[in-house]
């Protein structure tokens, strides 16, 4: 059962939004950095700045 | 009884790492995202971030609830500090439902004190899961949340609550 927390929409696009866009980019990018494809550098320039909240 | 995996935050690398009894390493990236995604919304500008946890999936093996957990001990430590996450599901192996799927279970396993909303946003192509969490206790709850919608509303061509 669905908790009261948790809500859920279904939404269909013809172009994806640019936040989604922008996600799924820079998704790509901190996988890259992960794997060690790219540099903290280069994730930098391309506005990518990981950071402890904590 | 079983308890998270100790992690740390390597500072070099500028992620929290740990390491699973299998021997896999993984990793969360936390990026501040506030100012990028809501540049008119200051309030959002020092408290959302987006969420990444990595991992090599040649090494994963059977499932390991530690790892939940330890994630989810993560997510808990952001929430309760007022931040608002953001997670998105990679969706080049098309394998994005199955992890949303997973992620949602451990949700709802261990995320009652917190407020998850999914978004499914579909196109031509593809099925894309985003999700974004917060503290129910927030300020403004309701504001924040017509700040998401609003991000997307515009390019909506059909619509389904649930």
């Amino acid at each position: 059962m669905m908790k009261k927390n948790h809500s859920t929409i279904k939404i269909q696009v013809r172009e994806l939004p640019p936040i989604v866009k922008k996600m799924l980019e820079n998704k790509k990018l901190m996988q890259a950095y992960s794997r060690g494809e790219i540099t903290k550098e280069e994730l930098n320039q391309r506005g990518i700045h990981l950071v402890n909240p904590l | 009884m079983l308890i998270p995996y100790n992690y740390r935050f390597d500072e070099v690398k500028q992620v929290f790492v740990f390491n699973t009894d299998n021997d896999v390493t993984y990793e969360i990236e936390i990026n501040q995202v506030g100012e990028t995604y809501f540049p008119e919304s200051l309030s959002l500008h020092r408290i959302c971030y987006e969420i990444c946890l990595n991992y090599c999936e040649s090494l994963k093996t059977k499932q390991d609830e530690r790892i939940c957990l330890t994630v989810i001990k993560i997510v808990k430590s952001l929430l309760l500090k007022g931040y608002i996450l953001l997670f998105i599901c990679d969706s080049l192996d098309k394998k994005q439902k199955g992890r949303h799927r997973l992620f949602n279970q451990w949700f709802t396993k261990y995320g009652d004190q917190f407020e998850k909303s999914d978004i499914e946003v579909e196109d031509d192509e593809s099925l894309y899961s985003l999700s974004w969490m917060l503290n129910p206790k927030q300020r403004d709850i309701l504001h924040i949340q017509n700040i998401f919608q609003d991000s997307i509303n515009e390019h909506i061509v059909c619509k389904n609550n649930t």
